[in-house]
C-alpha cells in the first residue's frame, strides 16, 4: 500500500490533532497517544513526531489494519 | 495455532521436538524444563477450552508454528536495557515480551515504555507475571528464558519472532470499557499513585472524591484517543492516607474518565471476543481482574484462550484488557 510522503500535510494535521480518526491499528493508536502528551508539553517536537508516525506506517503499511486507516485516510 | 492445558511431561516433549513455545504456568512446572526454544512467565489462572480456571498441574501452552518463525531469538533485558525492546524488534515479525510482576523492570516499562526509541514501531506484546491471587506478596513472580535456561523475578524476557515475509503479524486488544461521561480527571504527575487530581479542573483528593461518590472501582479509569482505550486500574483506595494506587500508571496531562458500568460481564465478553478473527490468533492474554471481578472461573467467554494476567501489553503496559497478536498471509 502507498504512504504518502513525510511533507504529506496528512502526518502533520493527525500529530497536531487536527485530523481525528478512530484508528484500527493499535501501533497508531498507542502512538498518537504519547504524541498527544508529548505535544501537550513540548509543540516544538513536533517534526521529529511527524517522521516517526511515517516511519511507523511505512513499516508497517502491510498490516490489515494500517490498510483499513491508510485507505480511510487517503482521499 | 495451538494453545492447549498440558502436563509438565507433555511440554517436555514439544520441547525436545524443537517446537517454538510460549508458556504459562506455576513456577515450579517452569523449573522442571529443559532447556530450548522457549519462553515462560508464572500464573496459574487460565481461560481453556474448559472454561476460566485455577490449574496448579497444568502449562498453558501456546505453540507458534514453524510457518510463521523464520528466527526466534530470545533476550533477556534489565530495568535499563528494556529501553532497546523495540529497536531489537525484527523487521517483519513480532515480539512477546514477559516481565516480572512489581521489579523494577515493570515498574520502568510502565512508566517509560512510551518513550523508549522507535516505540510502537514494531508489534510488541506480552503481559505481567504473577502467582497465585493467594500468594500475592508471599512468593515472586518469575519470567523464564527457556534457552537457558534460567529465571528472573526482575528483568524482561522477550522472544523477538521474525517471520517469513509471506506472513504479516497484527496486534488487537478487546476492552468492554468505554470511558463514561461523567467527572474527569488529570493528574499533575504521572505514577502508580495519586493523592490529589484535578475533577473537572478542580483540585480534589481522589481517595477521598471516590469514596464520598461511592463510585465502583472494580471499573477502570479510561482515557481515549485516535481509537485507543486505555484503561488504568484500581489497586487500593486509602481514604484515610488519602492516596490511591493503580495497576498501571495516570499520565500526567492526560484526561481520564470512569468506565461505564458494563452489565452482565461474561455476556458483553463473549460478545466482544466473538468479533475477533480468532483463527489468525497465535498469542494472547487477558487481565487477572477480568477474571476476578467478572468471577469467570468455570465460565466460558468465547474461543480465544490464554493465560490471566498481572497486567497486559500491546506496545504499553495496560489493564482490565484483552491482547492478542493475529498472524496473517500478507
Amino acid at each position: 500500500m502507498n504512504v504518502p510522503p513525510v511533507t504529506d500535510g496528512l502526518w502533520r494535521s493527525l500529530i497536531c490533532g487536527e485530523r481525528k480518526h478512530t484508528f484500527h491499528s493499535v501501533g497508531a493508536q498507542m502512538f498518537l497517544l504519547r504524541a498527544s502528551m508529548v505535544m501537550k508539553r513540548n509543540s516544538s517536537e513536533e517534526p521529529r513526531l511527524i517522521a516517526e508516525l511515517h516511519q511507523l506506517f511505512v513499516e508497517n503499511a502491510d498490516s490489515p489494519s494500517m490498510k483499513r486507516d491508510l485507505q480511510a485516510l487517503l482521499p | 495455532m495451538n494453545h492447549s492445558l498440558l502436563s509438565v511431561d507433555q511440554t517436555i516433549a514439544l520441547i525436545r521436538a524443537g517446537k517454538t513455545l510460549l508458556l504459562a504456568g506455576e513456577e515450579s512446572l517452569l523449573a522442571r524444563l529443559p532447556a530450548g526454544r522457549w519462553i515462560g512467565g508464572t500464573i496459574p489462572y487460565f481461560m481453556s477450552e474448559e472454561g476460566g480456571g485455577l490449574h496448579r498441574d497444568k502449562l498453558f501452552v501456546t505453540e507458534l508454528p514453524a510457518a510463521i518463525v523464520q528466527e526466534a531469538r530470545v533476550v533477556r533485558y534489565d530495568a535499563d536495557s528494556v529501553a532497546r525492546v523495540y529497536a531489537d524488534a525484527p523487521a517483519n515479525g513480532f515480539s512477546v515480551i514477559l516481565i516480572p510482576a512489581a521489579g523494577r523492570t515493570h515498574l520502568k516499562f510502565a512508566l517509560e515504555a512510551p518513550q523508549y526509541e522507535r516505540f510502537a514501531s514494531r508489534p510488541l506484546v506480552g503481559w505481567i507475571t504473577g502467582v497465585e491471587v493467594a500468594n500475592i506478596g508471599k512468593v515472586a513472580p518469575k519470567a523464564f528464558d527457556g534457552t537457558g535456561p534460567a529465571a528472573l523475578a526482575d528483568g524482561a524476557i522477550v522472544m523477538h519472532v521474525a517471520m517469513p515475509p509471506s506472513k504479516v503479524a497484527d496486534v488487537g486488544i478487546v476492552n468492554i470499557f468505554k470511558a463514561g461521561d461523567g467527572d474527569t480527571f488529570t493528574f499533575t504527575e504521572t505514577g502508580f499513585s495519586a493523592g490529589d487530581a484535578l475533577v473537572n479542573g478542580v483540585r480534589q483528593n481522589l481517595a477521598q472524591y471516590l469514596k464520598a461518590k461511592g463510585i465502583d472501582t472494580h471499573l477502570p479509569l479510561v482515557t481515549e484517543y485516535c481509537g485507543a482505550r486505555v484503561n488504568v486500574s484500581f489497586q487500593e483506595v486509602d481514604a484515610a492516607a488519602g492516596r490511591v494506587k493503580f495497576y498501571a500508571p495516570v499520565f500526567e496531562g492526560v484526561t481520564y474518565r470512569m468506565a461505564r458500568p458494563v452489565g452482565d460481564y461474561v455476556t458483553r465478553f463473549a460478545e466482544e471476543v466473538a468479533r475477533e478473527p480468532r483463527e489468525a490468533i497465535a498469542f494472547s492474554c487477558n487481565c487477572i481482574l477480568n477474571y476476578l471481578y467478572a468471577s469467570l472461573e468455570g465460565k466460558k467467554t468465547g474461543q480465544i484462550f490464554h493465560p490471566f494476567t498481572f497486567g497486559e501489553v500491546a506496545y504499553q503496559l495496560l489493564n482490565q484488557t484483552l491482547v492478542y497478536l493475529s498472524v496473517l498471509d500478507a
